[in-house]
């Protein structure tokens, strides 16, 4: 413990001399504001799915009140984590127990962005962090109104309540390492079907 | 030691597959291209990304302070390790306190730049490369040939073959999607055994103390969320001040990479799971000696996206693994040589570089890598690192380039023997140049005596 912190001094020494000797200008007055937005002449919902199709996911455009038909429906048995109370069963389980049982696996995401299909998931979406990766078919779950334009807008809306985990998922596990060839599920889900709720 | 042109030379033995490396990554070149225009503010962000990276490197000190005090409230172990050694240690100290043994392991490029692999192996601790490309060089016992695409160099017949012998996958079989489930169901068993799960860190964020990683495959999700312990280790030069910030670089990072809008995972750790473990190895490793170098610190705001190694033609037609450095192709050639402090290193590769530019000109965080070059390459000629014949000619060149008459007279002399001489003087060993290159046809009179007799009309 005592060298690590004598290499912490040592290289917080060697920043400062840097900076004296280096000629790096140790006051810049400000951080440079980022004040980026994006520019694009689509409306966000045709970007998102756009993006989402490119990305390789399946898109379903559904009323809130036909959803639970329609996952009951296109996949018997998954797991949909929206109802909290279940999230006991999978608390705490071993990786191996969750592999077995987590095929299907239903999560309500909190933003879709529309320049990348990307949708953001946190510790407060399931009750283990494993359960996005591991499961074989992932189904996320969006609002039409939870679409924002780009990335700047949703890290405005993440930064102040970022949790303990949080992640952007945008299509299913992908590879190319094998001759630049695309193929799905390399690790993580293989499928992933995208739900954009309406109303 | 072999020099670059001659791993080159070994890499350019076999056409057909020096000519699918070169489209290959010309095609990943055009990605980022229709990418990048895609985003009509796309200059905009690389300026902004350019000047947010040098203020880090202004405040290093200032960030990192507030990251670690931030992290360690998060929950997070931050470690220090001034170099190579030192990190491979702490490692292997977390390691052993938790007598773990199943390691898995993401991609990192730091992790390669101090040898943590044979490092650990030498301790008796395994470690298992996640990434599918990674898994398969670490199965030929070789380093990445590209820091994006690590297995570029191989074709699906390889790596049929090697999974046959170390997967039992069926003898022939290279379509890439069956080899990419054996290996799938090959890596599902080492995450779900694992103890401890190392990453690399894309960015890490001072304001909050949190950790960003990115991956397509899902490989750092699947061994963080499966092993009780989770080990990121960085470089002092990841840390960016605020959330906000990760906008502009995860807009850039994989359009630049590979043209796709964005990773297919872009994972925040912020605190340790329950009951399980956060560490955070912040490293320097010769950092700190560039950043007190003027010519060559801005190597420092590299975001490894490799998009320089892709436009490279030098880097396409020569392969990863003739730069002989961690880190291939143009961002390789400017970190390489002072990549040891007080020593000059691979001081061949900065002649591996047609100046062409191209690298500068698609990096996301405007480092003129060009201008790197060369001066390093002014710096290895002044110290004296040229080849004898390199610095004769120059000497001889610039004292006859300096009296305009002499000029006149050896031009004559050289057109007049460049027609009488015997081919195999003028394509002598001496002349390097001419190995693969005819000289052009020689001109009657110089432009000169020609400028004298036409120009006046």
């Amino acid at each position: 413990m005592e060298a690590i912190n004598r290499s912490r001094q040592i290289i917080f020494e060697k920043i400062r001399r840097a900076t004296l000797t280096g000629g790096i200008n140790d006051g810049l007055s400000q951080q440079p504001l980022v004040g980026t937005k994006s520019e694009a002449n689509e409306t966000s919902y045709n970007r998102f799915t756009e993006s989402l199709k490119m990305a390789g996911a399946e898109i379903a455009v559904l009323n809130i009140c036909d959803i639970d038909t329609y996952i009951s429906e296109k996949f018997p048995g998954a797991i949909d984590l929206r109802n909290k109370n279940i999230w006991e069963d999978y608390k705490g389980l071993q990786p191996s127990e969750l592999a077995n049982r987590a095929e299907c696996v239903v999560i309500s995401g909190k933003i879709g962005v529309a320049e990348n299909g990307a949708i953001w998931v946190d510790d407060t979406c399931f009750p283990e962090r494993l359960l996005p990766f591991i499961a074989g078919k992932l189904i996320l779950l969006i609002g039409e109104d939870k679409i924002v334009s780009d990335m700047h807008e949703a890290y405005a809306a993440i930064s102040g309540t970022l949790s303990g985990y949080g992640v952007f998922i945008s299509g299913p596990s992908k590879t190319a390492d094998i001759e630049q060839s695309l193929v799905y599920g390399a690790h993580g889900a293989i499928s992933l079907d995208v739900v954009i709720m309406k109303g | 030691m072999t020099s670059h042109s001659e791993r080159a030379a070994a890499f350019l033995k076999d056409p057909d597959r020096v000519s699918w490396h070169d489209e290959t990554l010309w095609i990943v070149r055009k990605k980022r291209d229709r990418a990048a225009a895609s985003v009509k503010e796309w200059e905009n962000l690389r300026e902004k990304a350019s000047k947010l990276k040098e203020y880090v490197l202004s405040d290093l000190a200032g960030l990192l302070t507030e990251f670690e005090r931030n992290a360690t409230l998060n929950g997070a172990v931050v470690h220090w390790a001034a170099d190579a050694d030192e990190f491979n240690r702490v490692v292997l100290e977390i390691i052993k306190s938790k007598n773990a043994r199943n390691i898995v392991k993401s991609k990192s490029m730091l992790t390669e730049e101090c040898g943590l692999n044979h490092f650990l192996q030498d301790h008796g601790v395994d470690i298992v490369d996640t990434d599918l490309g990674e898994r398969i060089i670490q199965f030929r016992n070789e380093p990445p040939s590209h820091i994006v695409l690590p297995a570029i160099h191989l074709k699906k017949e390889d790596i049929g073959e090697l999974f046959h012998l170390k997967l039992g996958t069926d003898r022939g079989a290279t379509d890439p999607q069956y080899l990419t489930r054996a290996a799938r169901v090959h890596l599902r068993e080492k995450f779900l055994n694992a103890h401890v799960a190392l990453t690399g860190v894309n960015f890490a964020i001072a304001e909050n103390g949190t950790v960003v990683v990115c991956t397509n495959e899902g490989n750092a999700d699947m061994g963080v969320h499966s092993a009780p312990v989770q080990i990121h280790c960085m470089g002092i030069e990841k840390i960016i001040p605020k959330m906000e910030h990760l906008a502009v670089f995860t807009r850039l990072l994989a359009r630049n990479a590979t043209g796709q809008p964005v990773t297919t995972y872009t994972s925040h750790y912020r605190t340790p799971k329950e009951n399980g473990e956060l560490h955070i190895i912040i490293v320097d490793n010769g950092r700190t000696e560039r950043l007190a170098s003027i010519d060559y610190r801005d190597a420092l705001k590299c975001i490894r996206c490799g998009a320089c190694m892709n436009t490279c033609p030098v880097y396409r037609r020569s392969g990863g693994h003739s730069y002989g450095f961690t880190i291939p192709g143009p961002i390789g050639t400017i970190l390489a040589p002072h990549s040891v402090p007080g020593k000059i290193l691979y001081k061949d590769l900065p002649a591996a570089s047609s100046l062409c530019m191209s690298c500068s000109n698609v990096c996301p965080v405007k480092i003129g890598i060009h201008e790197q070059i060369y001066k390093l390459r002014q710096e290895l000629i002044r110290k004296g690192y040229g080849s004898f014949v390199k610095r004769a000619i120059l000497k001889i060149s610039g004292f006859v380039f300096a009296k305009p008459v002499l000029y006149d007279i050896s031009g004559k002399m050289v057109r007049i023997a460049l027609k009488i001489v015997p081919r195999f003087l003028i394509y002598s060993r001496v002349n390097t140049w001419g190995l693969e290159r005819e000289l052009p046809a020689v001109p009657t009179q110089s432009f000169k005596e020609w400028y004298r007799q036409n120009g006046s009309n």
